[in-house]
């Protein structure tokens, strides 16, 4: 049984972050720079909005009270996940510098004790700003 | 190894994303293709949504 879950793991991991990394191309009836700065950035959103429920779930309390993750490091990357958003928003076309010194400061603020839980979460985020800027 | 299950759930529900972007690719090459002002909207709709959820959740005690 453990193998099987560290073989599902494995193939999890191995699948998913190439094509975690791997944003689709804008189709062509996008035509401006503008339409296509979005197009990448709303797939970067789209991204950083699964991860979001994710740790939105793990951070919330199940019926006996227990969290996957403690409520202070939900807290701190899903108002990362926020900070991001907002800074895309507004600049489509040029974010990626800002968000990545926003998640610096947010992964700094992660208590060394806790990055055994989180250090997934952390992965997905610097595997996905890395494959935005690619 | 411990897993944390809400991170495989995260990463298949990535890998389905992946895919399911594959096929509306290939879905725009033969019609259904957004104009930029959509996708435009549709990017800032789905910031609105995550910052919404975000102060929900932050909310919480």
């Amino acid at each position: 049984m453990r193998f099987f879950k560290i073989l599902s793991f494995a193939l999890v991991i191995g699948l998913a972050l190439p094509l975690l990394a791997a944003c689709p191309k804008a189709p062509a009836s996008v035509v401006t720079p503008q339409g296509r700065a979005a197009f990448k950035a709303d797939q970067v959103l789209a991204r950083i909005e699964n991860l979001e429920d994710v740790v939105i779930r793990a951070g919330t309390p199940d019926a006996a009270g227990h969290r996957v993750i403690s409520k202070a490091d939900a807290d701190l990357i899903v108002g990362f996940c926020k900070d991001a958003a907002l800074v895309i928003r507004q600049t489509p076309d040029g974010w990626l510098a800002a968000v990545r010194v926003l998640w610096d400061r947010a992964a700094a603020r992660i208590p060394p004790a806790d990055l055994p839980a989180v250090q997934g979460y952390v992965l997905m985020i610097s595997v996905l700003l890395e494959g935005a800027g690619a | 190894m411990k897993i944390d299950p809400g991170l495989a759930q995260f990463l298949i529900s990535t890998a389905i994303t992946e895919v399911m972007g594959i096929v509306r690719e290939r879905h725009a090459a033969t019609g259904d293709l957004p104009t930029d002002q959509e996708v435009i909207d549709r990017m800032k709709a789905r910031a609105d949504r995550i910052v919404e959820k975000a102060d929900a959740f932050l909310r919480e005690s």
